[in-house]
């Protein structure tokens, strides 16, 4: 044993000598660390700020944050509808169901009550103009007892008030309560609990008025943001069923209990650094970050698997325990570490994309692959080489040796002189095909609602009832209008703010505008005997800014704002409705007036869809250039990085048409998938090239090496495969839609990266690769 | 091979972001060019998709050719009894509030701004002829008198040829007289024009905000004022009807102080002289029609108020309606056959017949408010209002 260890320190590199001459001091830092780390992961908090969302250094955002009015930020009120089943809202029953749910608001902690607003508040008023002059009450008054007439009363105000399409929807059936939140104010530091108002409301409204006859139905940011948050964590009872299937198929890969829990526990404890060294650095979990331990774990799964079969393989050599660890060290820290530099490199090029998340995606993922480093290319050897494998796994492994391999045979014809063009030949129509049915792949969401969540989640159920029933759009842009102090309401630039109304109300997917123009025309309009004759802006100054008083304007009249409802958020419809603003802008802007694109719901999702599409081909190139430099650094070879690369790009491209074919577009959270599944998917190529070089250079002929290759390393590959999809797979069920859509696309590009890298990449080597050139080496 | 397409591939893909690139740059490049303010008067109406389905207030025919007008100096125009629409060629984006034709060519439009409008091809083309601000516009004389007419009653006021109490205070309503005179003339500046009523090619008349009244008798080019002629200070003339008979009527807002009632005022030499009528009604009247079955003329107003003459509106009567309404009345016309259409706020559509007791009012779902309304030669009903253009059957429904 001590010569064997002697003899095998002689030629060992440096690192393998660091690692194994110093095992015990390792194992114990290795526990140190894991404690600490793993108390520090305890400590973890889910931590989802807007902010974090979105691209906050585009100029839309910038303007909105330097051009809103202080406590004007949206996300402050929730929308609730009562509907009722049966007839319509004119009854004793529904409107006494309305007051007491009102009145249940009313009472909630963190409701700003002076603004409560629904058919019994008495600011939700008609008015009428009648030879008597202005006529106008609440739309219940005070006299109001649930008697017929009573209830004709009501019927009747609600007719002759502005309120039909906003309170109460354009086929009577049913109401809408407006509650605005008591927001906390941001100088204090305090923070309101969404999540638990959401609650609050779920309880004390939905679960406990909603009847077969009575629906309720909430809606806007405070209530999808708590959805966001009740959803996101749930992903960790993927991450439990991930690490069983992954148990299970690691023991039936290996048949060996060690060989199956080793790696399993290395990669977890990856996991647990990776939580442990993001808390210890101030970030906590969000939607995003979530996904990050799935990929840490599954990405330290399948290295642990190479190695772990490396060692089996060794033992079934007949090599002992510390011998098979560290000869399979030896074999694989090169491959092993080139691959997960390549990946953490892959994550790392999300950084160009200017959202938050996405950037603590990158830099969370790219920290839990730098540990994968530490726990299964450094710990899981070590371990290997204290517990080795069970009897039965080498037997295992030796049966395997010996053993007909009749899919490896099958497999390795791939490299065949006879297959390869073939598969060339698919190959390449697989591409011109994925690069034909690309071509629908949008930028932005294409789902109505709120894309975070799944299309049938009850809240966009809920959205989708608002949006039918109502003449609201909850897609809003902001357009800004800047002007001197005091001179928002000049007529001039009120002529201009006009003139972009116009023409943005002319584009089919605006469904209304609503400024101060809109305003002060309303207001002529009333104090003309509803005349329509005076729903006009009129150049008298003096009138023209009583008319406006002080709706849609900052408090120094420097600022008014240009409300944009859309019919939708589709990419399409912001490029074309942004576009039209910013040419208006070019066209008119002057000293006295300038027209800025800035917030709204819809303008932050433009303001998100050009950064991606700036991102996303810059991205490509350069995750592509990192890997293919990485590959060519590794084997001295463009021809390798032909054969490794190559069917990289056909998943990328297959996985860009299958999302344009199913209408997922190129989001903050999809544009990721290429990055990951490119980074990622290169180990196998990494894998089985290097393999296939050693036995090239054992003087084999390719498809030999190949063969020899695939009985090695192939089952790993394959193995790996599996345990990346599964780790992905799972996310396909989350609540939250980005997370599934994630899921599905990952899935894919690493099942298909396994595939491109067992049958393409020999198929290329055939015409790539001279064995003449390895042999001898 | 692969390869190949991989790279041509990743060619045109950096060609896309190299265009994404520049376009991104220049949206991101702040240009803060200095364009100057061209007034609505001075713009000339844009061609939009939206402009037959957006505010129009009034609709009238040029021989079988619909014609409508509304805001931003919309007007258009349909061949075909208002399935498909034209716009026209419009000098100023100034809302258009009332369009008038003698025959299928020649027509008149008024509208914000005392601006006029003319049109020798049916409505295709317009060129202006008059608004508050050109030179030759009476309104500068008219404020001008007023000014003057203040200033020499101030005058008076504080340097006062007598000492008698009665007399004094006779200096001084006249002073306060002039000042609100001045006050409301000032106004004709920046107030609309809400009818318009041509007796042939060259003579016709238009009627406005604050009183309003002025008259042509060259086909428009230059205006006089006839305010004088009316006895009306400041309420706005709402609208005008002629008949060949020399008979002219004007519907006016009722008066703003406590129990006014309105007035119309009427001529029966084609305005040459006037006589105020004094109604019972509590209420301001919009619109004026023509029904020459039953030789009446009806005008109808606020909260659903129709009323008719039999007289040539020496007296007028009250129609009774079938339900109680708050929704105004706006303008209406008898048909080919006699019968009467009236189009009002809140999507209320009023018909009856010429001996009909109670007039039926029928609240379309929509609750549009519909400002016109023209009787196409297919036999249904072009209605104009907020959202524009409605071709709706004999009863309002829809088409």
């Amino acid at each position: 044993m001590t010569q064997a260890q002697s003899n095998i320190n002689d030629g060992a590199p440096l690192l393998e000598r660091l690692v194994f001459n110093y095992r015990p001091i390792l194992v114990v830092f290795f526990v140190l660390a894991t404690v600490f780390l793993g108390y520090q992961a305890s400590q973890i908090a889910p931590n989802v700020k807007f902010e974090k969302l979105i691209p906050t250094g585009h100029h839309y955002i910038q303007n909105a944050f330097a051009l809103a009015p202080k406590g004007a930020k949206s996300g402050n009120t929730l929308r609730i509808a009562v509907e009722i089943k049966d007839g319509d809202i004119f009854n004793k029953d529904y409107l006494t169901t309305l007051k007491n749910i009102h009145d249940e608001i009313f009472f909630l902690d963190g409701v700003y009550r002076g603004n409560l607003r629904s058919l019994w508040a008495p600011a939700i008023r008609w008015r009428a103009n009648t030879p008597d002059g202005e006529k106008g009450g609440p739309i219940i008054g005070p006299g109001y007892d649930g008697s017929p007439e009573m209830i004709e009363v009501v019927r009747n105000n609600v007719l002759r008030s502005p309120h039909i399409g906003r309170y109460v929807a354009n086929n009577f059936k049913s109401s809408i309560i407006t509650v605005p939140l008591a927001l906390p104010d941001a100088s204090t530091g305090e923070r309101f609990d969404y999540q638990d108002f959401a609650h609050r409301i779920e309880a004390n409204v939905r679960a406990k008025y909603e009847t077969e006859n009575i629906k309720i139905h909430i809606v806007e940011f405070p209530k999808w943001i708590a959805d966001l948050l009740d959803g996101f964590l749930d992903i960790g009872k993927f991450f439990l069923a991930a690490l069983l299937i992954t148990l299970v198929l690691l023991y039936f890969y290996s048949r060996c209990v060690k060989s199956a829990i080793v790696p399993l526990v290395c990669s977890v404890i990856a996991v647990v650094w990776q939580l442990g060294l993001i808390t210890t650095m101030g970030f906590g979990l969000d939607p995003y970050s979530v996904l990050v331990p799935f990929l840490v774990f599954a990405i330290g799964v399948s290295h642990g698997v190479q190695i772990i079969n490396g060692i089996a393989h060794e033992a079934a050599h007949g090599e002992a325990r510390l011998d098979a660890a560290r000869i399979t060290f030896r074999n694989l820290y090169i491959p092993g570490m080139l691959a997960l530099i390549s990946d953490a490199i892959g994550f790392m090029t999300l950084y160009i994309i200017p959202i938050d998340v996405i950037r603590e995606l990158a830099m969370t993922a790219s920290i839990g692959v730098a540990v994968i480093i530490l726990t299964n290319l450094v710990l899981l050897p070590i371990l290997m080489s204290y517990f080795g494998v069970t009897k039965s796994c080498i037997s295992h492994a030796q049966s395997k040796i010996n053993a007909d391999t009749p899919v490896w045979n099958l497999i390795s014809k791939c490299a065949s002189p006879k297959i390869a063009p073939i598969s060339l030949l698919i190959g390449a129509t697989l591409f011109g095909s994925a690069v034909y049915f690309q071509q629908g792949l949008k930028i932005g969401d294409l789902d109505p609602g709120q894309p975070m969540l799944r299309p049938d989640s009850v809240y966009n159920k809920d959205v989708a009832f608002i949006n039918g029933n109502y003449s609201t759009s909850s897609d809003t842009l902001i357009v800004f209008f800047k002007t001197e102090t005091d001179q928002c309401t000049d007529y001039k630039s009120l002529v201009r703010l006009e003139r972009l109304s116009w023409l943005l109300e002319n584009d089919i997917s605006v469904q209304s505008v609503y400024s101060m123009v809109t305003r002060a025309k309303g207001f002529s309009f009333d104090k003309n005997e509803s005349n329509a004759k005076w729903k006009v802006m009129t150049r008298e100054q003096e009138l023209l800014t009583g008319q406006i008083g002080v709706v849609g304007m900052n408090r120094d009249c420097s600022t008014g704002y240009l409300r944009v409802s859309l019919w939708d958020h589709k990419a399409d419809t912001l490029e074309r409705v942004t576009g039209l603003v910013e040419s208006f802008a070019a066209e008119n802007d002057s000293p006295e007036a300038q027209f800025i694109l800035g917030g709204g719901n819809a303008g932050i999702d433009a303001a998100t869809n050009q950064e991606i599409a700036e991102s996303q081909d810059r991205m490509l190139y350069f995750v592509y250039g990192v890997v293919s430099f990485l590959v060519f650094l590794t084997f001295r070879s463009w021809r390798a990085v032909i054969c490794i690369v190559t069917p990289l790009a056909l998943t990328s491209a297959l996985c860009q048409a299958i999302m344009a074919q199913i209408g997922i577009g190129i989001k903050v959270a999809t544009l990721p998938v290429i990055a990951l599944g490119v980074g990622i998917g290169v180990d196998y190529g990494i894998y089985i090239f290097s393999r296939l070089e050693s036995y090239l250079k054992e003087g084999m002929d390719l498809e030999e090496a190949y063969l020899n290759t695939l009985r090695t390393t192939g089952k790993a590959v394959a193995f790996t495969g599996m345990t990346l999809a599964i780790g992905v797979g799972t996310w396909v069920f989350s609540p939250i839609k980005f997370q599934a859509d994630m899921g599905i696309l990952l899935t894919f590009m690493f099942v298909w990266n396994m595939v491109g890298a067992l049958w393409l990449l020999p198929a290329l080597a055939r015409y790539l690769v001279r064995p003449e050139k390895y042999a001898g080496k | 091979m692969l390869n190949d397409l991989n790279v041509r591939n990743s060619i045109s893909a950096r060609l896309l972001g190299a265009v994404m690139g520049c376009l991104a740059m220049t949206f991101s490049v702040s240009t803060y060019a200095s364009n100057d303010f061209v007034d609505v008067l001075d713009a000339p109406s844009v061609i939009m998709p939206k402009a037959s389905k957006s505010l129009l207030l009034d609709i009238t025919k040029a021989g079988d050719r619909l014609v409508a007008v509304g805001q931003y100096g919309h007007v258009v125009y349909s061949d075909d009894n208002g399935k498909s629409w034209t716009q026209a060629d419009v000098p100023v984006q100034s809302q258009l509030n009332a369009v008038y034709f003698v025959n299928a060519k020649k027509g008149w439009a008024v509208g914000q701004d005392a601006i006029i409008l003319g049109t020798s091809d049916g409505g295709a083309t317009w060129i202006k002829l008059h608004d508050s601000f050109v030179a030759n516009s009476p309104i500068h004389a008219i404020i001008k008198d007023a000014e003057e007419k203040r200033v020499a009653a101030e005058y008076a006021i504080d340097n006062p040829n007598t000492d008698d109490p009665d007399e004094l205070i006779v200096i001084e309503d006249a002073f306060y007289e002039a000042d609100d005179l001045a006050a409301v003339v000032k106004k004709h500046q920046t107030s609309p024009l809400l009818d318009v009523w041509f007796k042939n090619e060259n003579e016709g008349f238009t009627v406005g905000a604050y009183a309003q009244f002025y008259h042509t008798t060259d086909g428009g080019k230059t205006w006089e004022s006839w305010r004088n002629r009316l006895d009306n200070f400041e309420d706005h003339n709402n609208a005008i009807l002629g008949l060949k008979d020399g008979t002219l009527l004007i519907a006016s807002e009722k008066s703003n102080y406590e129990n006014a009632k309105v007035k119309v005022y009427r001529s029966s030499d084609f305005g040459r002289t006037w006589e105020n009528v004094a109604t019972e009604f509590d209420r301001s009247l919009y619109g004026l029609f023509f029904n020459p079955a039953s030789d009446q003329i009806y005008a109808m107003g606020m909260s659903g108020l129709v009323v008719r003459s039999s007289n040539r509106g020496v007296s007028w009567e009250r129609h009774a309606l079938n339900i109680n309404t708050e929704f105004l009345s706006f303008s209406g016309l008898a048909t080919r056959s006699g019968d009467i259409k009236i189009v009002g706020n809140n999507g209320q559509f009023t018909t009856g017949t010429a001996n009909s007791t109670k007039l039926d009012v029928y609240l379309r779902s929509d609750r549009v408010h519909m400002t016109s309304i023209v009787e196409a030669a297919d036999g249904n009903f072009v209605t104009t209002g907020s959202k524009g253009i409605n071709r709706v059957s004999p009863t309002g429904k829809d088409l």
